[in-house]
């Protein structure tokens, strides 16, 4: 297992590296160079503009500008705001929490639905449960998520008023005491934790099925009939086992884009997250603030992928356990 | 007296792009205690087929299946779900072909061994641990205490069949159905397996349904031996009998290939000629 | 047509429908859609408006109809950019192998590790939005998915024995993917293509929606929901229509696609 996962890792090095050469060259395809840019948006001062041509070192070739960044943000150095000079790691760091909150939330639900519908559909394909949550699969594939949102929003919370509809926490948290601020802070995320998990189930619960339909056409289904069990038993302890395992994978595999999804959702929402930093900052051209959140955006994702790499090694006992003896 | 298992004019159709094709047509035959019954006949002769249809095995949509099968005086065919389920593994047990593939690669042996075990016995906890680790060192297998850990992938190919055979033994069954048991083993392999399921069969008085393609296999622990054609029975009887004066034109054809095949494995003096009748054909 | 779902037959019909719409769209269209009229402004759906106005008195359902023709053109061409590119790059590494296959699967991962609307804002963050500018980069940033399928196929269909034959008659490599191989790698990417004008027009219409995508006045169902955000209250069919629009767009896109794939199953 120690093997599979150094492997894993190894892999990483060289996406790792690509993506900081990618975030570096998007920052260069303004026309111009990056203060030239920067120069137009009012808000960014003289020292400002004069701090970051000595930081990129603008006059150097690109391959010096580039190890000299990379060295930087191996140290977690991302520069400072445009907008409003505190250094970007710290902006970042502030805002990390809400969105790693959101997105765990959205996994977990996602896992907790997706996991039933496709292992009841699997058990019938064709039947009418299969038949019915195909079509709500289909609607959930196609729908805008924002959309979505805003209708939620409109209905929910205006409407009906049962759910707030923007902010972390409600107008007058402060005089709350502290169970009760984390319930209302639960009360705001849930309408956006439940949009995004609604479009990503989709894809999930498909999977979950077409995996369980291969399972369940495997040898070791038939020994478990053969054997006498229940249909339940041989679904919920022997096929079930064998088909989380993709599952696993794949939920890494979304990743990127729950991540990318905190954007929308966090706007809408106006929640204070990384995916909202994310969007004032490119509203505002605050350079140093998008390449960062590219970077790190990517890195966070890899390292889901290696947590998903590191589980499905643990759960698959032909890579935890040894081989023939 | 009743024969242990009997089966009067089973047929297992399945509709193939609109034509009902027939798997298994007409097939009649008994097995009696402890006696070893062989299916012998090509692929896709229908003799996998019939193993399972005797538990309603087959998925029944798409296959419709008419005829029936008496095991010990109850009638499988129509009886409730409930029943069946008693009946397999605990008084029907199955070894198949591939027991790589026919093991669940996530659950330990010695789990998959035990679950049998409490399903048809009164059996259960520690107890159940222990005859687990007996039966495995009844098929053979060294170190049964630690083996019961192990998953199925950390098993030799012999060793999994072992498993297997252990699996469906321990409810003490009194008809084992053996689907090609020793088909996927190495060469040297397939001799061990093939004696133990005799000495096992032996030792409990075991009666078997054993399908099989080789001959050989037949003759070392067949009774007696039936022989199918595409889905039909052409002919059945003591194995001496059947292998030495076939009586049906197709086996009188598998006999003459099979002495053709053993034609081929003469030892290598032969090639030189000598004129004299290779050693091993038989008639 | 012999094969195809039902369901996947209404979502060809759809699409057929909204191809002729923004085609047709200058003879379809009631009202010229970038024809502002403040005094009209906000009216809810009737006989002269059939889905209503916006803000500045402009027909929502002409809007709609122009923003078809967009969203459309949009979706098609970014596909065609995202296959164009996959299908080199995964016929590439599929067939080269080594260290080209090692390098240019490295970089597959990489664009597959950024989330994508991240890289999207990002881009038209520094290059500034606009339709062309979309369709470029939506088109270059979902051509992975295409590669890795194309580079499957590719792989399995090497060693099949027409392409040894060919290769043995002297056929050069060139020759034997372009005739050979790829022909018969096409039908996954045909499904894939499908999908993703839809999956390509969703994208598009976030960005509108944010502001970074087709600029106004130019209608794109996106950013009429922009607009109509602010209005919510008081005029829910500017909300809802062009909802409705993407909803059925996309839905049709993934029903015909996934009754492709069903077809040619295996």
């Amino acid at each position: 297992m120690t093997g599979y996962l150094l492997r894993r890792t190894a892999l990483l090095i060289p996406v790792a590296l690509l993506v900081t050469v990618i975030s570096f060259g998007i920052m260069h395809l303004a026309p111009g160079t990056p203060t030239d840019a920067a120069s137009f948006n009012p808000k960014v001062s003289l020292e400002a503009r004069q701090r970051m041509a000595a930081l990129y070192g603008l006059d150097k070739p690109l391959r010096v500008q580039y190890a000299a960044w990379l060295g930087r943000i191996a140290r977690f150095d991302f520069g400072r705001s445009f907008v409003d000079d505190r250094p970007v790691t710290e902006k970042i760091i502030e805002r990390l929490p809400v969105t790693l909150v959101i997105n765990i939330a959205s996994l977990l639900l996602i896992f907790l639905i997706a996991v039933p519908l496709g292992v009841r559909s699997a058990a019938q394909p064709g039947g009418a449960f299969d038949r019915w949550t195909t079509l709500l699969v289909f609607l959930g594939y196609s729908t805008p998520s924002f959309w979505l949102a805003l209708l939620c929003m409109a209905f929910f919370g205006v409407q009906l008023r049962w759910l707030p509809v923007s902010g972390l926490h409600s107008l007058d948290a402060d005089g709350f005491g502290l169970l009760h601020q984390w319930l209302d802070m639960a009360w705001h995320l849930l309408l956006p934790i439940g949009i995004a998990a609604f479009v990503s189930l989709a894809g999930l619960s498909r999977y979950m099925r077409s995996s369980m339909i291969g399972v369940l056409r495997q040898d070791y289904i038939r020994t478990a009939r053969a054997k006498g069990l229940p249909e339940h038993r041989v679904l919920y302890q022997h096929a079930l086992r064998n088909g989380l395992l993709p599952l696993i994978t794949i939920l890494g595999l979304s990743l990127p884009d729950l991540i990318g999804g905190s954007v929308i959702a966090e706007t809408i929402f106006s929640l204070p997250g990384m995916g909202r930093l994310f969007y004032d900052a490119v509203m505002a051209r605050d350079y140093p603030v998008i390449m960062a959140l590219v970077t790190i955006g990517a890195l966070l994702t890899m390292l889901g992928n290696l947590l998903a790499d590191a589980a499905y090694a643990v759960a698959d006992p032909r890579i935890r356990v040894g081989g023939r003896e | 007296m009743t024969s242990l298992l009997s089966v009067e004019h089973l047929s297992v159709s399945y509709e193939q792009q609109g034509e009902p094709v027939r798997a298994v047509d007409d097939v009649t035959f008994a097995i009696e205690a402890g006696e070893v019954l062989a299916l012998v006949g090509e692929s896709g002769s229908g003799k996998s087929s019939v193993a399972l249809a005797l538990t309603r095995l087959l998925p029944m949509p798409p296959a419709v299946m008419f005829g029936e099968v008496r095991f010990q005086g109850e009638e499988l065919l129509q009886a409730p779900e409930a029943l069946l389920r008693a009946i397999r593994g605990g008084k029907i047990s199955y070894v198949f072909q591939d027991p790589e593939t026919s093991l669940n690669p996530v659950l330990p042996v010695g789990e998959q061994l035990i679950e049998a075990i409490e399903l048809h016995t009164e059996i259960s906890g520690a107890s159940a641990r222990q005859l687990a680790a007996e039966w495995l060192t009844k098929v053979g297998i060294a170190s049964a205490g630690e083996r019961l850990r192990a998953y199925p992938h950390q098993l030799s190919g012999g060793m999994q069949q072992r498993v297997m055979l252990a699996m469906a033994l321990a409810a003490e069954p009194s008809l084992l159905i053996a689907d090609e048991p020793t088909t996927a083993l190495d060469v040297t392999v397939q001799l061990q397996i093939l004696r133990l399921l005799r000495d096992l069969q032996r030792s409990l008085r075991l009666a078997v349904l054993l399908i099989s393609h080789d001959l050989t296999v037949v003759e070392r622990i067949a009774h007696r031996v039936g022989v199918m054609s595409k889905g039909r029975l052409v002919e059945i009887g003591p194995v001496a009998q059947v292998l030495q004066q076939p009586a049906h034109p197709y086996t009188q054809q598998l006999l003459k290939y099979r002495s053709m095949m053993t034609l081929r494995r003469a030892p290598p003096g032969l090639a030189q000629g000598h004129g004299e009748q290779p050693k091993g054909v038989e008639p | 047509m012999r094969g195809f779902s039902r369901a996947s037959q209404a979502g060809a019909m759809i699409l057929l429908v909204l191809a002729v719409i923004a085609i047709a769209a200058p003879w379809i269209a009631p009202h010229d859609p970038l024809r502002t009229h403040l005094p009209d402004a906000l009216l809810g759906p009737s006989a002269a408006y059939p889905l209503g106005t916006d803000q500045l008195g402009r027909d929502v359902l002409s809007r709609l109809i122009y923003g078809a023709r967009i969203s459309l053109s949009i979706g098609f061409i970014a596909v065609g950019i995202a296959i164009a590119v996959g299908v080199a790059v995964g016929g590439l590494a599929g067939f080269a192998g080594g260290w080209a296959d090692a390098v240019l699967m490295r970089l597959v991962d990489t664009m597959l590790s950024i989330p994508t609307i991240f890289l999207l804002l990002a881009i038209i963050a520094f290059i500034g939005p606009g339709i062309y500018v979309i369709m470029a980069v939506i088109g270059l940033t979902s051509w992975m998915g295409v590669a890795r399928l194309v580079r499957a196929e590719v792989l399995s269909l090497k060693e099949r024995e027409y392409v040894l034959a060919a290769r043995a008659i002297g056929a050069s490599s060139w020759r034997v993917l372009t005739r050979h191989v790829l022909p018969n790698a096409m039908a996954p990417v045909i499904v894939s293509a499908t999908l993703g004008v839809g999956g390509a027009i969703l994208t598009e219409s976030v960005l509108s929606y944010l502001g970074l995508g087709v600029q106004p006045p130019m209608p794109s169902w996106g950013n009429i929901l922009n607009e109509g955000r602010v209005a919510l209250g008081v005029a829910w069919w500017l909300t809802v229509s062009p909802g409705v629009c993407i909803l059925i767009t996309v839905l049709a896109f993934n029903l015909l696609g996934e009754g492709i794939r069903e077809r040619f199953r295996g």
